[in-house]
């Protein structure tokens, strides 16, 4: 069965994105993982008495211990296996949760063939502050000279429709969709905007602007099939889903 | 001499056309003016033309006059050339809700202003999310968050960066932030810190202090910039929708200048879209999404409608309101409520507009009966008239039976003229006991009922009749259906002399013609149709008459139409039936003898009796006192009494008959079968006139035609009646032909000359008549009986 993948980190869960995440693989009938990340390197630090973790909201210092990190996680398990059990009562979904200590990329690699989408509910940056709510924000997808940029755009127009919000096509070079009408009909509300270059760089500054959700066809960023680091997927403000 | 009867020509006014040019009326000018109104239509026009206040209009004159006809065309001509009235508006009081504020506006810009209302917004409801929607909006957001961005996400980069320069790492926690020492690249585990040096282990613990230092004083200052990044949004949104608003609403404030109530609701208006743009995006939410004009015509943008009370943009000149039902509600607006929910709410959009409303600045016409006969409204009338101001009170808020808040609607200044149409008593009734009618209504103007039937009348009157067979689409008359008409229209006001001025009778004289004229082919209506819509007309209402003949004729009401009766003569009345009337003949009695000089009205005795039919029985007794017992008291008792009548008996009309009748009973001396007699009568014997003179004598000829006309009989009647008398053909035949006379008298010893078998007789100077004539009779008796009385009472006394 295909794999929704969603990754989180601990402190991290959003019970929006949550629901979305249930609801789309309850469309797509995927089976979802639920999957949280251990900053190994959060652990490691977390050894040395003398290292303070400041809090956010408060800015007060506190010391930084395994042990808090530990029960952070397993209090966020309990709040995530409760608010899974509570959503797949009204959209049925197989679902998993599993906890993997080490980098998120890596994270990915189990049952990495049965993955057909992830869900990176990383790049919430504190810094940056929420859009204005009257901004109509857009489901952004990126249109790159490969076969799996039409996956992505029907997930992403199946997306945009649950959500009803707009389509944002990001046309790179090369891209079979330079214009509105190139596009498949029945895709809802839509825009193109086409990228002149393939710089990750310029998108970053202004597509936060205009969207809430980047949908990536995995060869696009991951050319050799594999899950790294890449400059579109930490896009601050934007939930990037990788399809593949 | 003895009295001759009254010819044919003074029983019936023939109409003589003389020399007047035409054939049929259709050669003839309809005279659509108010003939013979002339002192009516001069107090309506004075009305009219004051323009004072307090000048409103009372019109009086009996139901089918053509009064309001009449008035609605002066009316409405001058109306035609007045100005054309403001158009009146209720708005929103955003400050204070309960309190709807009044907009005036010339005539056709009240809905000109609520269709551009509507437009407004049905154009905002597109433009301010597209305004928030375009680039240039996006653009100066990503602006502020760069800048934002720039100012800290950069400076923690910055600290990352020396921190990475300072071997350690900047990382994020679950809850916050911490920085750990480097070697190498990597983080050092507690294992390997703990084989450093101990003043390498010192100098990273004091680097990662310092750093949270920074580190602390940088999140501390996160909410201010987060705070300062906000407002900045919130200045950029105002502008935006400034952007938005602004244009759109210049262009309708450059469309109302000159209106400066207007640009202050628009102030308003705009004050209150800044501070709820966001209704603006409402559309966008939910699953369905209606078009926008029905959007900005819901409830939710209510408050920025205009509620038209008043605003006719087709009406050319003042208006002219006639209001059907005056109710207090009716006439001066009221407020209208929808329950949800099992609560009642209510705003300026549910003001209704009353006939005031729609008659300022022009005229309102109301029935004085129906106003008065409404709960409050001819309070509530005449408090608007006084105030000269609309002030929509809801009855129970006015009255104290509900405490609840309702709406204020600020009122509306009163420019009307009211006219009230009623009855001639209403309008002395107000005039005497409502101390404000006088001051309200300062005009009277009184229909006439009737023209004088003078030869430089009769043209017009002729061409009202034009007028009225060409608005009724009937036939044209002919000359002699103009005469007979002309005629009926004398006998509509029992007067010879007169002619009715009753549009609704005369119209319904002249269809009943024309359908008779059809009926026989014509194409003109003729004097014989006349004739037959009047005697079918009245056939179909004699039923009850006949059945009171047959009952005459039975013997059941025992009258009299030949032979003599002492103390017994015959009366004549009127009865009314509806708009029917007919003579009914009856009988009186009198007996009298020796008493105290008490006169016994047996109808006043039996309550049956009316007042002035009790004046004239006491008439009677001074007139006896004085004529036959000035030197001694009347020693007698009488009594006098309709018999076989058992309804109430009122009026004069039988003074003279009844006073003929006692002297009949007093002298014993008998009175003539063969004649009736109407006619009052005063003290000194004159005799006066009565009314129905026409019918009285038509009804006992009926009689006496059922019974064979024996050529002796008639009826007597008052000298001052002859100008009355417009009898029926049959009756003026048998005059003519000598088979039934009227006698016209004006003093009673002519009707006791009549009435009585014997001479009448005259006073000498000592006032005695000689005994055998009727009157020394009655003085002799009175004598007798007053000597009777004297011995008796001596006798007493001894």
């Amino acid at each position: 069965m295909s794999r929704l993948v969603l990754t989180l980190q601990p402190g991290d869960i959003d019970p929006l994105k949550l629901e979305r995440c249930v609801r789309l693989a309850a469309e797509l009938g995927f089976e979802l993982e639920a999957l949280i990340i251990e900053d190994q390197d959060l652990l490691t630090i977390a050894g040395l008495p003398f290292c303070q973790e400041i809090i956010r909201h408060s800015a007060r210092c506190r010391q930084l211990s395994t042990h808090r990190l530990e029960n952070t996680t397993r209090q966020q398990l309990q709040d995530l296996q409760a608010q899974l059990r509570r959503l797949t009562r009204q959209s049925p979904v197989p679902w998993d949760l599993r906890i993997y200590r080490g980098r998120w990329f890596e994270g990915l690699m189990d049952g990495w063939s049965q993955t057909d989408l992830i869900v990176l509910a990383r790049g919430q940056s504190d810094f940056h502050p929420r859009p204005s709510h009257r901004v109509d924000t857009a489901i952004a997808v990126l249109s790159a000279p490969d076969g799996g940029s039409y996956r992505a755009l029907q997930l992403a127009a199946r997306l945009a429709r649950i959500q009803k919000q707009p389509l944002l096509v990001l046309a790179l070079p090369g891209s079979p969709y330079q214009s509105v009408q190139d596009l498949p009909s029945g895709l809802g509300r839509l825009r193109l905007e086409s990228v002149p270059d393939d710089n990750p760089q310029s998108i970053r500054r202004w597509l936060p602007a205009m969207a809430d959700t980047l949908i990536l066809p995995l060869t696009a960023i991951w050319p050799d099939g594999l899950p790294a680091p890449h400059a579109l997927l930490d896009i601050p403000g934007i939930q990037t889903i990788v399809v593949r | 001499m003895p009295l001759q009867p009254l010819s044919a020509d003074q029983l019936y006014h023939a109409c003589d056309l003389g020399d007047l040019p035409f054939e049929t009326t259709d050669d003839l000018e309809p005279d659509y003016s108010a003939l013979g109104q002339d002192r009516a239509t001069d107090a309506v026009q004075f009305a009219i033309n004051m323009p004072h206040s307090g000048y409103n209009l009372f019109v009086s004159g009996s139901a089918g006059i053509g009064k309001r006809l009449i008035i609605s065309r002066i009316i409405k001509q001058v109306a035609s050339q007045g100005s054309a009235p403001s158009d009146w508006c209720y708005v929103n009081n955003f400050d204070e809700p309960h309190q709807p504020r009044v907009l005036q506006l010339p005539q056709g810009l009240g809905h000109r202003l609520r269709q551009d209302l509507f437009q407004l917004v049905e154009t905002l409801l597109a433009q301010i999310p597209a305004t928030f929607h375009s680039d240039e909006y996006r653009s100066r957001v990503q602006d502020i968050h760069d800048e934002f961005q720039q100012q800290e996400e950069e400076k923690f980069k910055e600290m990352g960066q020396r921190a990475e320069q300072a071997q350690l790492s900047l990382m994020r926690t679950p809850h916050g932030y911490t920085v750990g020492p480097l070697r190498g690249g990597k983080l050092l585990t507690s294992e390997e810190f703990n084989r450093l040096p101990p003043e390498e282990q010192e100098s990273i613990k004091q680097a990662i202090a310092s750093f949270n230092d920074e580190l602390t004083e940088r999140v501390r200052q996160i909410p201010k910039l987060q705070q300062q990044n906000l407002e900045k949004l919130r200045a950029l949104e105002l502008e935006f929708t400034h952007l938005a608003i602004d244009p759109q609403l210049q262009a309708l404030r450059s469309r109302y200048n000159g209106f400066p109530d207007v640009q202050a609701f628009f102030d308003t208006v705009h004050q209150d879209m800044l501070e709820n743009v966001d209704d603006f995006f409402a559309q966008e939410k939910g699953d369905n999404h209606p078009a926008l004009h029905k959007i900005a015509r819901s409830r939710a943008f209510r408050r920025y409608q205009v509620n038209v009370l008043v605003g006719k943009a087709s009406t050319k000149g003042a208006p002219v309101i006639s209001e059907d039902i005056p109710s207090y509600q009716n006439l001066l607006g009221r407020i209208e409520y929808s329950a949800h929910m099992g609560t009642l709410s209510t705003d300026f959009s549910m003001i209704q507009p009353g006939a005031l409303h729609r008659a300022n600045g022009g005229y309102l016409v109301i029935d004085t009966r129906k106003l008065l006969s409404l709960p409050f409204a001819w309070e509530g009338l005449k408090r608007a008239l006084r105030n000269r101001e609309i002030r929509i009170d809801p009855l129970e808020k006015l009255y104290g039976m509900v405490t609840t808040r309702s709406l204020e609607p600020a009122p509306i200044p009163l420019d009307v003229k009211v006219l009230l149409i009623g009855d001639r008593h209403i309008y002395y009734l107000l005039k005497a006991y409502d101390p404000e009618f006088t001051s309200l209504f300062k005009v009277y103007a009184d229909f006439s009922e009737e023209l004088e039937r003078q030869t430089e009348n009769l043209p017009r009157y002729i061409g009202l009749m034009c007028a009225l067979c060409r608005e009724e689409k009937l036939l044209p008359l002919s000359r002699d259906g103009v005469a007979r008409a002309i005629e009926q229209s004398s006998r509509f006001v029992d007067d010879s002399t007169r002619l009715s001025l009753h549009r609704g009778k005369i119209v319904d004289l002249l269809r009943e013609s024309a359908y008779w004229a059809l009926q026989g082919n014509k194409s003109a209506i003729e004097g014989t149709d006349v004739e037959k819509a009047v005697t079918t007309a009245r056939h179909r209402n004699s039923q009850y008459a006949e059945l009171l003949q047959q009952q005459i004729e039975q013997g059941i009401l025992m009258i009299d139409t030949q032979g003599t009766a002492v103390g017994q003569a015959n009366a004549l009345s009127v009865i009314q039936m509806g708009d029917h009337r007919f003579g009914r003949p009856s009988r009186i009695t009198a007996t009298a003898r020796v008493g105290t000089g008490r006169m016994v009205d047996i109808e006043r005795e039996t309550k049956l009796g009316g007042a002035i039919h009790s004046k004239g029985v006491l008439i009677l007794s001074a007139f006896i006192g004085n004529r036959y017992a000035r030197n001694a008291p009347l020693s007698l008792n009488a009594s006098l009494v309709f018999e076989q009548s058992y309804g109430r008996v009122d009026g004069d009309s039988a003074s003279a008959l009844e006073l003929c009748v006692l002297l009949s009973a007093i002298a014993g001396t008998p009175l003539n079968q063969q004649f009736a007699a109407t006619g009052s009568v005063n003290q000194h014997g004159m005799i006066q006139a009565i009314g129905g003179v026409n019918e009285k004598i038509e009804g006992f000829f009926e009689l006496c035609s059922q019974r064979e006309l024996r050529g002796n009989q008639g009826v007597i009647i008052p000298s001052a009646n002859i100008q009355h008398l417009i009898l029926r053909r049959d009756v003026v035949e048998a005059c003519e032909n000598g088979d039934f006379h009227i006698y016209a008298v004006s003093q009673i010893d002519e009707m006791l000359a009549l009435l009585s078998t014997e001479k009448v007789g005259e006073p000498d100077s000592d006032g005695l008549y000689s005994p055998r004539t009727f009157n020394g009779k009655v003085q002799r008796q009175l004598q007798d009986w007053h000597e009777i009385a004297r011995k008796q009472a001596h006798g007493d006394q001894a």
